[in-house]
């Protein structure tokens, strides 16, 4: 299958130390790609040069053909097919929730009256409705991530790239709401979901494939079914996983914890 | 009612307030014969012709984003029937008051009796050239605007004189006139039909972005057509040469040219240049690695990133050898002078990479800029005018 986003021998640094060292990644077109590792081993580094706001010291991000930031056309062609929404989105405090939506929806030129009802509807799903003519400044932390996630949404691109979109105090409506659309895009062939997440067991059914961060390097790349018998056997759960790759040593230092506590 | 050509008629009150202050000083100086009290009276002179040209444009010009212009819209009106507010053309009102401000300077005989004439037309001209280019493509009319901006200076270029003004002003108000009507006739500006085809489709944009936030704004998909290279120098060469011919204008004006520290003038317009153009640049980005990480991983030069040092550079090395050479005969110094500001705007404004070269292919990272968030939180706040709603809001009643 033809690859929509590849990641070609990058290296990034923001200091001396290197963050990301020769990663290549391949993603293919209507897949859902979870990212995963533990805290500061570039997962959001990685979803920042694909999503378009860092710039590889060495490598390039190809994305459906186009490398970023090579022309004013593809860099254009390219941002009118991806929406990168980060951890932390800025807001404009002053403006409603609903400004906000139909705003980005502007942006990625959709027709105002389907970008209305999409709104609408988006805003029921994740339970904004009451809020959205209230200025954003007056939202939860919660509800500000719910915001964020109905803003990528609405923007219909087939590219979605999303940093932790299940962190930041989402209820378990709003988890569920998320769960649920999400495996309804990973079920389409025209929409491609590339995100970061921290913990493993909300994205092991969804996730068409993981790609395991460790020290700036990819350790591993493949079904969630792959990684588990890499890591040792298919019973154990995705986030065991994880950690035999990427800290060999951490299950037996928590077993040994665990064998001392109980004697 | 009062008749039309009386609509442009300074109100009653001000020129109640006009005569009282003209009085007091008149009186006062019955009692405090000082000649601060006649220079007083010529400075308010000085005053009400110039608020007086401003006003007359500011007051009956249908500015598009304004109410009277709003308004306007919703009307039957049309070019070649009276602006219902009065004219915006000069009439025989404007004549009446400024033939009295002009026998007013007859009591002390401290100016010319042409000058409050002088005043109120330049004031009126630059106003009425500046109003259209209000919610209209600055492309549009173009000629007629940079005529007036370069035959003005001839007014008091190379010597002042009155011929010279009256011709210059004549010439000016000529155009202006034609200019005013020009645009009027193309009322009601179809603002849309511009937006969608013009450069200003980005003003549009810009406030999309604000309001859309982080980093939404940063990596929104405005392309802009690069203008052909024809237009592309045209717009960099004309405002530019401009510029520098009202300089050289102003500097003549002055006939002790030694009062004028050139060097130390040079250095701070080109750091003032070199900052605007670095801070247009450099807003919401930040380099790609810390200089440390640079001097430690041996990427001493990144071009992609490094490119947009060239152009403040340059400008450095130019000032630099202007400021070397500058020759101690003063009317040499102007010339050497005026020519490195002119090489200095054409780097700062022409040097590549553009703008939106910049900001679509730099090798920068895209941060959040304080200053865009501030603008993002303002924007809101500012009354949209019917042009700036999108179908939804208007739908919506809002």
């Amino acid at each position: 299958m033809k690859s929509i986003i590849s990641v070609r021998n990058v290296w990034h640094h923001y200091g001396i130390s290197p963050v990301l060292k020769n990663v290549s990644l391949e993603i293919e077109s209507g897949k859902l790609v979870v990212v995963m590792g533990p805290n500061g081993m570039g997962k959001s580094t990685l979803l920042g040069l694909i999503g378009g706001t860092i710039y590889p010291i060495r490598g390039e991000v190809e994305i459906d053909g186009k490398i970023r930031r090579s022309s004013i056309e593809n860099e254009s062609a390219i941002r009118r097919q991806l929406v990168y929404l980060p951890d932390t989105p800025f807001f404009p405090p002053n403006s409603t929730g609903m400004e906000f939506i139909l705003a980005v929806a502007r942006l990625y030129e959709i027709d105002s009256f389907r970008a209305m009802e999409h709104a609408e509807v988006l805003l029921g799903v994740f339970d904004l409705k009451e809020k959205a003519h209230s200025p954003i400044s007056s939202y939860s932390t919660g509800q500000q991530k719910k915001l964020g996630l109905c803003s990528a949404l609405i923007t219909e691109v087939p590219i979605l790239v999303l940093d932790e979109p299940f962190s930041g105090g989402l209820d378990s409506a709003a988890l569920l709401a998320m769960s649920k659309i999400l495996k309804m895009l990973a079920a389409r062939e025209d929409v491609t979901v590339v995100m970061a997440v921290p913990v493993p067991e909300l994205v092991e059914p969804l996730a068409d494939k993981v790609v395991i961060i460790g020290d700036g390097e990819i350790i591993a790349y493949d079904t969630p079914a792959a990684i588990k018998q890499q890591a040792g056997g298919e019973d154990i759960l995705l986030a065991e996983a994880l950690e035999s790759l990427v800290h060999p040593d951490k299950i037996n230092i928590i077993d040994q914890y665990l064998k001392e506590r109980k004697s | 009612m009062r008749p039309y050509w009386l609509m442009n008629f300074p109100p009653v009150w001000s020129i109640w307030v006009f005569l009282t202050v003209f009085g007091v000083t008149y009186w006062l100086d019955q009692w405090f014969p000082v000649a601060v009290f006649t220079g007083l009276r010529t400075l308010l002179i000085f005053l009400a012709s110039l608020v007086f040209g401003a006003w007359r444009v500011i007051a009956f010009y249908p500015y598009p984003a304004g109410k009277y212009g709003r308004w306007l819209t919703m009307t039957p009106w049309q070019f070649g029937t009276r602006l219902p507010n009065g004219s915006i053309q000069l009439n025989a009102s404007d004549m009446l008051t400024v033939g009295l401000l002009c026998s007013i300077t007859l009591w002390d005989h401290d100016i010319s009796i042409v000058t409050p004439l002088a005043i109120f037309l330049y004031t009126y001209i630059i106003c009425a050239t500046y109003s259209t280019f209000s919610g209209i493509p600055w492309r549009k009319y173009w000629l007629k605007k940079v005529l007036i901006a370069a035959i003005m200076p001839f007014a008091f270029y190379p010597v002042v004189s009155v011929y010279s003004m009256v011709i210059s002003l004549a010439v000016c108000y000529w155009l202006c006139f034609s200019l005013l009507r020009e645009v009027l006739k193309d009322f009601p500006w179809n603002q849309i039909a511009w937006l969608q085809s013009d450069e200003e489709v980005l003003t549009k944009k810009s406030l999309k972005t604000f309001i859309a936030g982080w980093p939404y704004s940063a990596l929104a998909a405005i392309e802009k057509k690069e203008p052909r290279i024809k237009n592309r120098i045209c717009e960099i060469l004309v405002p530019i040469l401009l510029a520098v011919w009202w300089l050289h204008a102003m500097m003549a004006l002055t006939l002790d040219k030694n009062c004028f520290p050139l060097s130390f003038i040079l250095v701070c317009i080109a750091l003032l240049g070199i900052g605007i153009r670095l801070s247009c640049y450099l807003t919401g980005t930040a380099p790609p690695i810390s200089l440390w990480g640079r001097i430690f991983n041996g990427y001493f030069i990144i071009p992609k990133y490094d490119r947009i040092f060239l152009a403040p550079l340059l400008v450095v090395i130019l000032v630099f050898f202007a400021v070397y050479f500058m020759p101690e005969s003063t009317q040499y110094a102007v010339w050497i002078f005026e020519l490195t500001i002119f090489a200095l705007l054409v780097i700062l404004r022409g040097f590549p990479p553009s703008l939106d070269q910049w900001r679509q292919t730099g090798a920068f990272r895209i941060v959040r800029s304080k200053m865009i968030e501030k603008q993002a939180s303002q924007v809101i706040n500012k009354p949209k005018t019917v042009f700036e709603k999108n179908p939804v809001d208007l739908l919506m009643g809002k």
